[in-house]
This record gives C-alpha cells, sequence and structure tokens, in this order.
C-alpha cells in the first residue's frame, strides 16, 4: 500500500477535524492522524516529488529522500507515542496544536524549496507556542511570550536570508551552500541557528520546555530543534564553524545541567548538549558524520522523550519539578523509575542502548578526520551527560533523601504504555543498529560493538558513577536559578518597556491632557464668557450669577446702540 | 547501594582495565587507547572537574535567587 500525498496533510486535517470528534472518542482519534502519516512517509517512493505552481513559481511541497525521509519516520513516530502519552488529556486546542505543530515539523522535513520551508517553520513556531501557553499559569504566559518572540525574529531572519537569496540567483530550491558561500547563506544559517538552539541564541529552550504542560513538553522535546538539524544537515554541510558551535554546546549544555535545579530544566539543557554532536557532526561533513548526526537525531528523539515522559510523571503526581524540593520517591513509582533509566541509559550511551550506536557515529567520524580535540570534548560532554541524566536527576528524584512529598494522583496508564514504547524502541535499536543504519541517508560500514569502544565506554562510565558518588551531595538540587543569555534580553526589559512604550505613552498623555484642557476652555468661552471673566477677576469666590451678572442696563443699553448704528447707517447710505 | 552493587561495579572496572591488555587493539593504534586505564582517568577526572568546575562558575557568576527576573 502506498498513499502518494504528502504527509503533513494528515496532521493538518487532524488538526481541524480533532475538536469535531466526540471528547471520548478524541484520544483514539489523535492517534490516527499521526499513524497515517508515519505509514505515508514509511510507503513513499524514493525522490517521489509533490510540487504546485503559485502565480509564477513552483512551490516543491514535498521531495522524499533518504535524509528527509528518516527525519520523517522519527516525527510521525514520536507524534504517535506522544498521543498515547497525551491519551488522558481533555484539553481539545492543546492536542489541536499539537498535531498542528507535527505537520509543521513533517512539512520543513520534506519541503523542496525555500518558501515552503519557511511557510512551515512559522506554523511550526505557533502551533509549538501554544503547547506552553497551554499551562495556563503566569509563569507559562511570559515564557510562552519570550519563546515566541524569539522564534518570530528566527523567522525573520530566515526569511529575510530566503529573500535575499532568491533576488540574488532567482532559485528557491532547496539545496546545500558552499561553507560562507554568501550573506543570504549567513543570514540562514542564523534563522536556523536559533531553532537549533546554537549558544548564545538557546535560551528559548531551557526557558520554556521546563514551563510547558507535562505532554506538549514530549512534542516540543522532539520536534523544533531536530527539524532544524535537518535543515543544517541538508542546507550547511561541512560548515566548520558548525563544528566549533557543536563542540561548545555540547559541554555548555552540561555546565548548565549541573546548575538547573527543575528536572525538566536539566533534561533540556540536555538537548542542547545532544544537539551539539548533532550540529558538530553537520560542521565536519562528511558522509560517516552525516549518517552519525541522522542517526543520533533518531536516537535522540527516542530516548529524550522518555526522559521527558518520566520527569512528567513526576510532575503529574506531585505537582512538583525542582530537585530541591523532590527525593525518595522511587517507592511510589518504581515501573517508572525503571523505564526512565532505560531512556538514561540510553542518552548516556551505554552498550545494548540507542545512544552507545548513534553517538559514537560521530565521535568516531571526528576521528577519523583526525579532530582529536572536539573528540575528547564531545567524549567528555558525554561524560556530563551520564552525570545528569543518569545520575544527579534520577538519585536526587527517586533515591537520596526522602523530602516527604508524596504522589497525590495516580500514574495514568497510557504514560506508562507510551514510556515502554518508547523504552522498547530505544533498547530495540541499540541491539539491532543495523535496522537504524539501514535508513540512513549515506552507505554505512560502521560497527559499534568493538571492543575498544566497549573498554572505553565501561570505563568512562563507571569511574564517572564514582566520582558522582563521592560528589553526589554536590550535585543535589539548590533553590536558585542560573542567569543565561536570555538575561540580555529579560532584565533590560523593564526599562526598554519604559523607553519605547512609557515614552510613547507619556507623550500621548500629555497631549491627551492639552487637548482637553483647551476643549474644556473654548466650551466655557462659548457658553457663558462672563462666568470665564469673572472667575478670572475674583478667583478666590464661586461664580455667583446674581451678583457677577452685567445689571440688565448693559445689554439693554448695547441693544439700543446696536440699533441706533444699524439706523444711522441704512439712513446715510 | 548495597554491598553487592560495589561488588558487581568492582568487577566491572577491573574487567575492563584487563580486558586492555588480552587480545589485539591494531583496529586503531591511537596512543591514547595503548594507555592502561586511559578512559577510566578520563572519566573520573572529566566527571570531578565538570561537577567543580560549574559550581564555581554558579557560585561566582551565575546563581540567583528564584525570584531574581520579578523584582522591579
Amino acid at each position: 500500500m502506498s498513499l502518494e500525498i504528502p504527509p503533513f496533510i494528515f496532521l493538518v486535517l487532524g488538526a481541524f477535524l480533532l475538536p469535531l470528534f466526540p471528547k471520548k472518542v478524541q484520544p483514539a482519534a489523535f492517534l490516527v492522524f499521526p499513524l497515517l502519516g508515519l505509514i505515508t512517509v514509511w510507503t513513499l517512493p524514493d525522490q517521489w516529488t509533490f510540487s504546485t505552481q503559485f502565480y509564477s513559481y513552483e512551490l516543491v511541497i514535498c521531495k522524499v529522500d533518504a535524509l528527509s525521509r528518516v527525519f520523517g519516520i522519527i516525527f510521525a513516530l514520536i507524534g504517535l507515542i506522544a498521543g498515547i502519552y497525551s491519551w488522558h488529556v481533555k484539553d481539545t486546542p492543546q492536542q489541536s496544536s499539537a498535531l498542528l505543530y507535527g505537520a509543521g515539523a513533517l512539512g520543513v522535513t520534506f519541503a523542496g524549496d525555500f518558501f515552503t520551508l519557511l511557510l512551515f517553520w512559522e506554523l511550526m513556531a505557533i502551533a509549538s507556542t501554544f503547547l506552553i501557553w497551554a499551562r495556563r499559569d503566569r509563569e507559562s504566559a511570559s515564557a510562552g511570550m519570550r519563546y515566541f518572540l524569539v522564534h518570530l525574529f528566527g523567522g525573520s531572519l530566515l526569511m529575510a536570508g530566503i529573500a535575499l537569496h532568491f533576488s540574488q540567483t532567482g532559485q528557491t530550491e532547496i539545496r546545500a551552500f558552499a561553507p560562507g558561500e554568501s550573506v543570504a547563506a549567513w543570514l540562514m544559517l542564523i534563522g536556523v541557528a536559533i531553532n537549533t538552539a546554537i549558544p548564545p541564541l538557546h535560551a528559548w529552550l531551557s526557558d520554556s520546555y521546563p514551563k510547558a504542560t507535562v505532554t506538549g513538553a514530549i512534542f516540543l522535546s522532539a520536534m523544533t530543534t531536530k527539524s532544524a538539524v535537518y535543515v543544517l544537515a541538508r542546507v550547511f554541510p561541512a560548515w566548520e564553524i558548525l563544528l566549533y558551535l557543536g563542540v561548545t554546546m555540547a559541554l555548555y549544555g552540561v555546565v548548565y545541567a549541573v546548575l538547573a535545579n527543575d528536572i525538566r530544566q536539566i533534561l533540556a539543557y540536555h538537548i542542547i548538549s545532544q544537539v551539539g554532536y548533532m550540529v558538530a557532526g553537520v560542521g565536519i561533513g562528511t558522509e560517516m558524520a552525516i549518517n552519525g548526526t541522522a542517526a543520533h537525531a533518531f536516537s535522540h528523539i527516542l530516548y529524550k522523550a522518555l526522559l521527558f515522559m518520566g520527569a512528567g510523571v513526576v510532575l503529574h503526581t506531585t505537582g512538583r519539578s525542582k530537585l530541591s524540593e523532590l527525593g525518595g520517591l522511587g517507592k511510589c513509582m518504581p515501573l517508572a523509575v525503571w523505564l526512565y533509566m532505560i531512556g538514561a541509559f540510553s542518552i548516556s550511551g551505554f552498550p545494548l542502548f540507542n545512544g552507545f550506536i548513534s553517538k559514537s557515529i560521530i565521535i568516531s567520524s571526528a576521528g577519523v578526520e583526525h579532530l582529536y580535540v572536539a573528540k575528547f570534548l564531545l567524549i567528555l560532554a558525554s561524560v556530563g551527560t551520564f552525570l545528569h541524566t543518569g545520575l544527579k536527576l534520577p538519585y536526587h528524584t527517586w533515591f537520596g533523601r526522602d523530602s516527604g512529598v508524596k504522589p497525590t494522583k495516580k500514574i495514568p496508564r497510557n504514560m506508562l504504555v507510551a514510556m515502554g514504547a518508547l523504552a522498547f524502541f530505544c533498547t530495540f535499536f541499540g541491539v539491532f543498529p543495523q535496522v537504524l543504519y539501514s535508513c540512513l541517508p549515506f552507505p554505512i560500514d560502521y560497527q559499534p560493538y568493538t571492543k575498544l569502544h566497549l573498554i572505553e565506554t565501561t570505563q568512562l562510565l563507571a569511574l564517572t558513577f564514582v566520582a558522582f558518588w563521592i560528589l553526589r551531595w554536590k550535585v543535589a538540587g539548590e533553590p536558585l536559578i542560573a542567569l543565561d543569555t536570555d538575561w540580555f534580553y529579560r532584565k533590560p526589559a523593564p526599562l526598554i518597556r519604559k523607553i519605547f512604550i512609557g515614552g510613547v505613552n507619556r507623550v500621548f498623555h500629555v497631549c491627551d491632557v492639552l487637548i482637553s484642557t483647551s476643549v474644556r476652555l473654548v466650551a466655557q468661552l462659548a457658553s457663558n464668557p462672563i462666568e470665564l471673566w469673572q472667575k478670572r477677576r475674583f478667583p478666590q469666590r464661586p461664580f455667583d450669577a446674581d451678583e457677577d451678572r452685567f445689571p440688565l442696563s448693559v445689554s439693554l443699553g448695547l441693544t439700543i446702540l446696536i440699533i441706533v448704528l444699524i439706523t444711522l447707517i441704512s439712513v446715510t447710505k | 547501594m548495597k554491598k553487592w552493587h560495589w561488588i558487581a561495579l568492582i568487577a566491572v572496572i577491573v574487567l575492563s582495565l584487563l580486558a586492555q591488555f588480552f587480545g589485539d587493539i591494531a583496529e586503531e593504534e591511537s596512543w591514547y587507547n595503548k594507555l592502561p586505564a586511559f578512559w577510566a582517568v578520563y572519566g573520573f577526572t572529566g566527571c570531578f572537574l565538570i561537577i567543580v568546575v560549574s559550581k564555581a562558575i554558579g557560585k561566582y557568576f551565575l546563581q540567583k535567587k528564584e525570584d531574581y527576573y520579578d523584582e522591579p
């Protein structure tokens, strides 16, 4: 069976049809759309293209090749599993936004020209913001607004780049740019870098993901950054700057994850760290490295969603997500802890789990290109990954000191089912890496399970554990926040508001006062000039009509005078 | 951590250290792969440094009270 339609169409349809279903069927209906999307992505023939004429332009809405297919499969799959995880959610607008967001991600992945790409890029920005706002509290409202503004800014840069590129070359077709090719390419790169969360343009991620809804965070963790990684791999392969930025990112996230207190913020910083590997892979740019980037994005989406689901279980059942308030919860949710730990083993690169078989491709490709500094720094970052996601977070949430916090709600069974499905995939691809390798964009001859690699990993992980155990109380949560680059737009915000909104408001206010005063004066002058005059003469007492009005003789005299004057004028004429 | 956890951990570490001396490691003859316990030392010092350095950066530069952004 082969459905030859652009796969995003099912999710767009879903977003609009979902509210029409009765509430009871909605969770099941939700699953149908990503499932249809998944089947389509799976079965579309290679190089299948769907294009349409828009005025004099040809828009390539959908173009399938191996690179886009592997990203498309994982986006549709995660949409499906996140749908199971949010089975209990009764919030239709939120679920519709999630589908629309998925449609955006699939649209970006299969876009064949830059205009189509931009369209879906913005769709993602808008739809995903609702997943943050859907939590409906003050913090989420402002974090969502910041998220939205940053993404609008990124979208504008991308649009500026595309427009410039089009005006210079007349081309809209998506193709790889040579490193540093044109100003337009640089503009596009910065726009994409915002979505990829490359420091210093990353702060939107660690700011907003911890404030999204429990289920919305799963979609968020999977789509925005990874679709941007896809665009990097497609358009900016072998841009050397990406290697440096990627390695920096990988370590940057690690440092901040030490300082983070919110469990979902720890995971958010580790998205930045993990995406760093992928960005570095794009920067290396060899076939092996691009394969590594695609494979790692695939693995990463699976285990990161699993980790966010584990953190979501804690938040859903206890209403808390700060390490400094948690501890000793393990006995209340043993299954969730185990499933989370499978995600943690995967992200840490334990043998038999999927991080092991994908991260190592990127690291090895750095070695093959003799980029030893990059290789060692990336390995250091993976030490940090195990330290935080595998040790710090679970130890201080589920083990360690008992905080006395107990779950107040039961874990919905669907949450555990979704986690189980992801845990299955994380292990499956770890045990059978060839299944994933066969989907990669370039032919690959890579063997992750070598003796050397196993020795290296075992020593690294075991000794990381020992160091953690010695310092485990040093990484306990503290009720503090760590400033990040969002400081640059959050702290001056009141001042900027004062200048750009306060200043303008003041001018308007003064004009308003001036106008209303003059209108009042004119009105008084017109209605009773004598009152005005008398008030000026005797400001100390109120106007008294009997006393202050001119005597009757004045008006009579004036009338007679005018009559006489008119008579005289008419007679003399 | 129960006693048998520690025993298992030590056994794994010892095994991985010994494994370096058996069989051929010709596939990638980098100097660091020939050094015994290289990755163990790298993992331990790496983890140690990550914690200590990050905590220091946090303490002296980055960490603020939770209501930092709420203040006028």
